[in-house]
């Protein structure tokens, strides 16, 4: 029986498709390994960091002093008598049944900055209070005991950090951003991210940022990777309305999306310009 | 049959503004906001949400009704002041208020106010005005409250202003198509060309109302021949924030359009009116 050559390359040809197959779907697997296990390893780290916050906080308790901001109004509630940690956020317990809380979700584009306050008073000479103003919360710490305030503070910047990474879902980005990539044709937008875009547009000539951030979410939440520019609008508009964490991670997706050379940079130098602000 | 008591709104609404305004005196004009001339403001009512609570709808009519100065009943040809109020009471079809003395009554079924064009003009330290031809009109001394009482009267109004759009254009396309088959030439008359160039003038000077006018004179003489008219009146109705009649006539504009840009940019720009009345 004569060998047949063509039924050989045609066989020859199908395991290699196969294999070749099979080599893109094991890489598209450890990629999606990688963006879980990253996910994972994030949400270890944040959970550490909100137990390290709690236990200083613990440690500290009977220095610290809080506030509670009302409207034009700030109560003193004392020191607190116990704080706790639950998933949402942390609550101090203060005296006659008082309370005031800090919601993690709220720290998001909180610049954590410590405010010096001196208070010349007669015949005592000059005293300087340190305090941290979380939302409506502020906290003292008495003695001027700046050092203890400073370590709390960098605490909460070590979990916005965290939060943030985890709440901006960078990771999985970056995985939709490979899948994108990979891809022959470039996804094309919908008529909906369309009339978002328009409508976004709109509303930022009219100076209406808050509903111009809102449709901008809209959008990526429809498609997210189909639009880049919305990622850099959204990150202009953020910086603007002064959310500078937010608008630094908008942009950080920006530049994963492969801007031209132009944007990168514009994105680049805002990004150092709103970490200098964050920073200052 | 509606789509003649549609155009009758569109004639009603024309006599209203004219009447209200007088001679135009047009100054800053920008779409989205307030449109001012002289010391009126037109403002656009603006709906909540997407989709609307008539709970929430009923809340708001009482709690801005509670801050209306003057009513005057349009049926009853009735003027009555907010001392004259007993009352205010809004169920799931009307608006009653009630007012001392006996059987004493106002009462307006939403499906009245659904019927009529609302126009909300503000003058400066003079109130603001609130006008349903169809049934009443109210005056507000607070902006915020007339601003309360027109976005919920809107949200009656909004489902029906999209039915009634809707079966207007599926008329106007039967017609279309029925034109089309008669190979009808589209030709602009000189008379028509005439009426056009009238608007455009008005439209520069500023009149939008004059050149609104003069734009549906025109294309009534032939509904088919040029479609960039409809694009044009529809843009001097985003002008003066009447956003559904913007809406309206844009949409008229794509059934006749055939240039691809053209026809992106119509869509567009109904995107961003639309996105104006939701939010």
């Amino acid at each position: 029986m004569p060998i047949n050559f063509k039924h050989i390359i045609k066989l020859a040809f199908l395991i290699l498709v196969v294999h070749f197959h099979t080599i893109l779907k094991s890489q598209e697997n450890v990629e999606k390994f990688n963006y879980t296990q990253k996910d994972s390893i994030l949400k270890i780290d944040l959970q550490l960091a909100k137990k390290q916050l709690y236990q200083l906080l613990l440690q500290n308790l009977s220095t610290i002093e809080i506030n509670q901001q009302n409207y034009s109004n700030t109560f003193n509630l004392g020191s607190p008598l116990n704080v706790y940690l639950s998933t949402n956020g942390l609550m101090f317990a203060c005296l006659n049944n008082n309370s005031a809380e800090i919601k993690f979700s709220e720290i998001i584009d909180y610049p954590f900055k410590i405010y010096v306050i001196e208070n010349n008073i007669q015949n005592s000479g000059i005293t300087t209070e340190y305090k941290l103003k979380i939302g409506s919360t502020i906290l003292s710490i008495k003695n001027n005991q700046l050092f203890i305030l400073k370590k709390i503070t960098n605490q909460f910047k070590q979990l916005q950090k965290y939060y943030n990474d985890f709440y901006f879902k960078m990771n999985e980005f970056e995985q939709q951003v490979i899948l994108e990539n990979s891809k022959q044709y470039k996804t094309a937008i919908t008529e909906d991210v369309r009339k978002c875009i328009i409508q976004a547009e709109a509303f930022t000539k009219l100076y209406n940022y808050q509903k111009a951030i809102e449709i901008n979410y809209e959008l990526i939440s429809i498609q997210p990777t189909a639009y880049p520019n919305v990622y850099l609008n959204l990150a202009i508009l953020l910086g603007e309305t002064n959310k500078l964490h937010s608008a630094i991670y908008n942009m950080k997706k920006f530049l994963l999306l492969t801007p031209t050379k132009e944007d990168e940079q514009f994105a680049k130098t805002k990004i150092s310009e709103w970490e200098i602000i964050l920073n200052n | 049959m509606k789509s003649h008591n549609y155009n009758k709104k569109v004639f009603q609404l024309l006599i209203v503004i004219s009447i209200l305004i007088g001679s135009p005196l047009t100054i800053l004009a920008q779409s989205g906001f307030p449109f001012a001339f002289g010391d009126q403001v037109i403002y656009y009512p603006k709906l909540s949400s997407k989709t609307q609570n008539i709970e929430a709808i009923k809340l708001g009519l009482v709690q801005s009704l509670k801050r209306v100065g003057q009513i005057y009943d349009i049926a009853e040809s009735k003027t009555v002041t907010a001392k004259d109020i007993k009352s205010i009471n809004v169920s799931n079809d009307r608006i009653d208020v009630e007012l001392k003395g006996k059987n004493n009554k106002l009462s307006w079924l939403f499906s009245v106010i659904d019927d009529s064009t609302m126009v909300f003009i503000g003058k400066r330290n003079a109130g603001n005005y609130i006008y349903l031809p169809s049934a009443a009109n109210f005056a507000f001394a607070e902006l915020d409250a007339a601003q309360q009482f027109a976005d919920n009267i809107y949200a009656i109004q909004y489902p029906n202003i999209n039915k009634v759009r809707d079966s207007l254009l599926t008329v106007f396309k039967e017609k279309l198509q029925k034109n089309n088959s008669s190979n009808h030439e589209a030709t602009i008359k000189d008379e028509q060309k005439a009426l056009f160039l009238l608007a455009d003038t008005a439209s520069q000077k500023m009149d939008f109302f004059g050149s609104i006018k003069i734009y549906n004179k025109a294309i009534e003489l032939d509904e088919f021949s040029y479609p960039k008219a409809y694009a044009n009146l529809a843009l001097l109705y985003a002008q003066i924030n009447f956003f559904d009649y913007a809406i309206f006539f844009m949409q008229k504009n794509i059934c006749l359009e055939t240039d691809a840009t053209a026809l992106r940019g119509a869509k567009d720009k109904i995107y961003e009116w639309e996105g104006l009345i939701y939010y």
